[in-house]
């Protein structure tokens, strides 16, 4: 656990009166994808701020690629595509693609040819010289990754990558996640989505009111956290569930006291897991 | 370094493609000096070099060739006594004054057997173009009322008379000749031919003749004054290029913050420090390109010279350096653009009332003028003035542009003493 990628021990951050985290605790290992999963206000942006050395903890420590992520020689193997979309509306992609590049040292024929890599990764090479701010959203997400990772980091920090894209956006960026993933890299993942970390991430923590509550992957937390699966039968025009371990003995029991017209089965999801960690629903 | 540059050029690049700002800092200050400068009253409706005349002697020749001297249209010609004329030059507010001395319409009847009737030019050393002019100027007339002289039956037979009576002081071995030529030069002017207007156009030009002696009097300008209208109005349309520049980036540090662009460059391996430094130095050289081309234009077009460009220089680079420390300041009182420009322009404006942008510094009330020397805006107005129209010298300059640096260099490091340790 100590050779993690990323540690986080015991850290408190303050801002004024309101306390962002406490005690936040956390280890990432080398390679994964690590979701971050909770309400806004939860912590996780201040979490990132920590990672990238944008704040320093009031207490507690972070490490993050064997040491402080304050160091210029660390941060420079980090990507940050912050939540908000960090670019010049009037550059072109291919400018704010260069221009984060240079500010990583990179020069040069290099450059050029990482910057030219990055927008093809992101898949916006055809509207390169296009200016960003007539990007449509979901464009404008892919610029903004193109732009974390095309120093090459070996840890990728995505706060909140899909805020406010269509699906159709939405999934092109989960491509483009898993295929960096699938490149070796150590991603940190926040988002308040379920779906995008059941569906990308190897282990998830939850985290709410600066606090990790839960660290497991995701069958994990469902199997400690989630509760039993729920049959819902339709019978009457009314539906009726029951929350069962054994679902297949409990429909049996019901078709033997008179016919039904439908059934399904609710598997337990990460919502149930966050109600039954934190008694609200993610959403509230 | 190359990220720094990369920095700077990333911010005049998005400068540049931003019309509104461009326009606040480059168009508006020079449409706000040409505008003003018209109502301040610009050159006084004429692009003429302005001098003095005086004449010391009533001579009828000489009146003549005052009176011409009145009528041109090159020159903006004032006749005062030899005092005022002196006064005049010495302030700046004639280029230079032209003396028809004693003896001049005496010399004038005897052109040949003499000396040249002579004139004297009083001006200062460093006005060389308006010498030039003036002096083209004054051979032209000499030229002229000589040839007048000639050609007007009476004038020319006093003009011959006093000729043949100065034979006895001509060269014994030319005096012959010079007898000849009078009298045929008599007998030419007496056709109707010779007395036609057109030929007047060609006085004057004859190989090695000389109508006219010029001395020149060096009369050192002690302070200037505004050479014209827009000597004022182009200072401060220079302050609002500096204006226009210091809200462009105000605006573009408070965007970084709040488009999220700071935390991702804070992300790099760059220090907050050198984040600012691109910042600061793209906000200078925009507000040094912006003076720049304000003075070129005022210099080109509107007549306003500067009377020692490494001084103006001094003056654009101590002026920069103030205003981008100012910018940086200001950037720090707000975390959105509208407080911090709200902040910018409530600041800004005070300094600038009592700084000499809005009131020129010369028609301010005493109590004002104290003021003043709270606002960095007065000391930038009295850099630029006192290299274009004040002659300052460089122990003169040396104050407001150490007043501009020691501003610049505090309100810089408290603006990013206080912007670094803003959360993010």
């Amino acid at each position: 656990m100590l050779a993690g990628m990323i540690r986080i021990d015991s850290v408190r951050k303050q801002f004024g009166s309101t306390v962002a985290l406490d005690g936040l605790s956390l280890d990432v290992r080398p390679g994964e994808m690590f979701g971050l999963l909770g309400p806004n206000g939860a912590g996780k942006s201040t979490t990132m701020a920590l990672l990238t050395g944008l704040h320093v903890p009031d207490a507690g420590t972070v490490s993050v690629l064997g040491g402080s992520p304050r160091d210029p020689v660390l941060r420079a193997r980090i990507g940050l595509a912050p939540q908000s979309l960090a670019l010049y509306e009037n550059l072109s992609g291919r400018e704010n693609i260069a221009f984060f590049a240079r500010m990583f040292g990179l020069h040069g024929a290099h450059l050029a040819r990482r910057v030219d890599a990055a927008l093809d990764f992101v898949q916006l090479a055809d509207r390169q010289n296009d200016r960003a701010g007539a990007y449509s959203g979901g464009m404008q997400r892919r610029l903004n990754l193109a732009a974390a990772i095309v120093h090459e980091p070996e840890l990728i920090l995505l706060d909140e990558p899909t805020a406010g894209v269509d699906p159709q956006s939405r999934n092109a960026l989960f491509e483009n996640v898993l295929a960096l993933k699938a490149a070796g890299r150590t991603i940190v993942y926040t988002t308040h989505y379920m779906e995008e970390v059941e569906r990308l991430c190897d282990r998830v923590a939850i985290v709410d009111r600066g606090r990790v509550l839960a660290v497991d992957s995701v069958p994990g937390l469902l199997r400690t956290h989630g509760g039993a699966p729920v049959l819902v039968v339709e019978r009457g025009g009314r539906s009726e569930r029951i929350e069962t371990t054994d679902p297949l003995a409990e429909l049996n029991r019901f078709a033997a006291s008179g016919p039904i017209d439908g059934f399904h089965v609710e598997r337990p999801r990460l919502e149930q897991v966050f109600l039954h960690l934190t008694g609200r629903s993610l959403r509230d | 370094m190359t990220a720094l540059l990369a920095l700077a050029a990333k911010d005049i690049r998005l400068l540049l493609r931003n019309r509104g700002a461009l326009f606040f800092t480059i168009g508006w200050p020079l449409l706000v000096a040409i505008f003003f400068g018209m109502v301040f009253g610009g050159d006084g409706g004429s692009s003429r070099p302005k001098v003095a005349l005086v004449v010391q002697e009533q001579h009828a020749v000489t009146e003549r060739f005052a009176q011409s001297m009145l009528k041109l249209d090159t020159l903006d010609v004032e006749r005062v006594d030899a005092a005022k004329a002196e006064e005049l030059v010495r302030q700046g507010k004639r280029s230079a004054a032209i003396v028809l001395p004693v003896g001049f319409g005496e010399r004038s009847a005897r052109t040949f057997s003499g000396d040249p009737p002579q004139v004297e030019l009083w001006l200062d050393p460093s006005r060389k173009a308006e010498r030039a002019m003036i002096e083209g100027m004054l051979m032209k007339l000499g030229g002229e009322a000589m040839f007048s002289s000639i050609s007007d039956p009476a004038a020319r037979q006093q003009w011959l008379a006093a000729s043949r009576a100065d034979l006895d002081r001509v060269d014994p071995a030319s005096r012959q000749q010079f007898s000849d030529f009078y009298d045929a030069l008599d007998a030419m002017m007496a056709t109707p031919q010779a007395s036609a207007p057109a030929a007047q156009g060609e006085a004057g030009g004859g190989a090695g003749f000389t109508p006219l002696a010029v001395a020149a009097r060096e009369i050192t300008v002690a302070k200037r004054g505004p050479s014209n209208g827009f000597a004022i109005s182009f200072t401060q349309g220079m302050f609002w290029a500096l204006l226009g520049a210091l809200m462009s980036f105000v605006t573009s540090l408070v965007l970084e913050r709040m488009q999220g662009t700071w935390s991702r460059l804070r992300s790099a391996p760059l220090s907050a420090g050198s984040i600012l430094l691109g910042k600061a130095l793209s906000c200078f050289a925009v507000m040094i390109v912006s003076l720049l081309l304000m003075s070129t234009v005022g210099a080109l077009v509107f007549g306003v010279v500067p009377h020692s460009l490494p001084k103006l220089l001094a003056a654009f680079v101590a002026a920069a350096v103030a205003f981008t420390g100012l910018m940086m300041l200001l950037a720090s009182l707000g975390r959105t653009v509208q407080t911090a420009s709200g902040a910018a322009w409530a600041v800004m404006m005070p300094l600038a009332m009592v700084g000499g942008a809005m009131i020129p510094l010369f028609v301010m009330p005493p109590w004002m003028l104290q003021l003043s020397n709270l606002s960095p805006v007065k000391w930038a107005v009295i850099g630029i003035e006192g290299a274009t129209w004040r002659g300052f010298s460089y122990a003169e300059m040396a104050t407001p542009v150490a007043i501009l640096l020691a501003t610049g260099l505090l309100c810089g490091a408290a603006g990013a003493w206080r912007i670094t340790r803003q959360p993010d």
